[in-house]
């Protein structure tokens, strides 16, 4: 009996856990408007230090992309926020993104979340509601 | 007026400004007698009407690699300016100056149609997106316009003995961008190589990666 209470209590607790998070919006998993906006800033220190894209950001405003890309991503990640700002056809147009660069990013944006402890699932539902403006960023 | 006639002034008008002509060469230095980049003098001429006449040339400031070219464009007033946005890259272009605020979203490959300047004066632009972009249209009354080289230098091939008045403007000017500084136009007469020194302020801090970051590269 003793050691059945434990592990009755621990599969409780995991069913709780998966009940929790499959009524957890994306935006709730990351923390909501914080954590969204530390994830950014990471990202943007990543950015900042990786001698393969920095030139694409170099002459960019950082608040008019940190402020973009956060409501950015908390539209994506159905949180209260609604993006109004260019499309992603219209901000890459001309940078001729090729496709290293573009994964260089998504590697960038998965240490920003890493060093935001973002478990991977949830770092995988990110990637998954970007992944389809794919095709609007690269060769463009 | 005869077309003979006509002709007769204009040759009288052209040889007296060329026997007058003198190619001056001018220093601008700032504070720390350091040579000064992009500053403009502007010149009037005594027979301003020799010259009055209304100018149809459309001008350009445009938008190469992330940057206003040229930085400075200096335009006669109701002049017609295009953004031709030849760098491709989606651009926000505007202006909150007084002489003439303006807001233009230049989609890449898709430029709008030129915007004219009424008004004397200086517009300063910049790009929403791109912090780091910073340029200048210098609206004036159709007058003269020389630029300072890298080296501070400007060669005023101007005919000395006729100029009415002349102004030295740099958008860094320490009494702010709108000031045009009177040049005593004995200075430029009385000495071989006169030199004109101007206070600036320094270049504004600006936000972009590359402002921001630099130290970190």
């Amino acid at each position: 009996m003793k050691t059945i209470i434990p592990f009755f209590l621990i599969a409780l607790l995991l069913t709780g856990c998966a009940h929790l998070s499959q009524n957890q919006t994306l935006y709730q998993q990351l923390d909501g408007q914080q954590g969204i906006e530390n994830i950014v800033d990471s990202f943007i220190k990543r950015i900042a230090q990786d001698k393969q894209v920095f030139h694409y950001f170099a002459k960019a405003s950082v608040s008019h992309f940190r402020a973009g890309f956060i409501t950015h991503l908390c539209d994506a990640a159905d949180g209260p926020c609604e993006y109004k700002g260019d499309n992603m056809v219209d901000i890459h147009t001309g940078m001729n993104i090729n496709e290293a660069d573009f994964n260089r990013i998504v590697e960038l944006l998965v240490k920003a979340m890493e060093d935001n402890n973002v478990s991977y699932p949830v770092q995988n539902r990110v990637l998954a509601k970007l992944a389809p403006h794919r095709a609007d960023i690269i060769k463009r | 007026m005869s077309s003979s006639l006509k002709h007769l002034l204009l040759s009288l008008t052209l040889l007296a400004l060329f026997e007058a002509k003198a190619s001056v060469t001018l220093l601008i230095t700032d504070q720390h007698s350091q040579p000064l980049e992009n500053a403009l003098i502007e010149i009037e001429l005594k027979q301003k009407n020799a010259r009055k006449q209304a100018d149809k040339n459309l001008y350009v400031m445009d938008q190469i690699n992330k940057t206003f070219k040229p930085h400075i464009l200096a335009i006669p007033q109701h002049a017609l300016v295009n953004f031709p946005n030849s760098d491709d890259i989606r651009h926000h272009v505007y202006s909150f100056s007084k002489v003439k605020p303006f807001e233009l979203k230049l989609y890449a490959g898709k430029p709008k149609s030129p915007i004219s300047f009424e008004q004397l004066g200086v517009a300063v632009l910049g790009c929403n997106i791109h912090d780091s972009m910073v340029g200048y249209i210098y609206i004036h009354d159709n007058n003269l316009i020389y630029q300072s080289d890298s080296s501070g230098i400007i060669n005023l091939e101007a005919p000395i003995n006729s100029i009415a008045n002349a102004w030295l403007w740099h958008p860094r000017n320490s009494k702010g961008v709108n000031q045009k500084e009177i040049i005593d136009v004995n200075t430029l007469t009385q000495n071989d190589s006169p030199v004109i020194k101007l206070t600036i302020m320094p270049p504004e801090t600006r936000e972009s990666f590359e402002d921001v970051f630099k130290s970190a590269q």
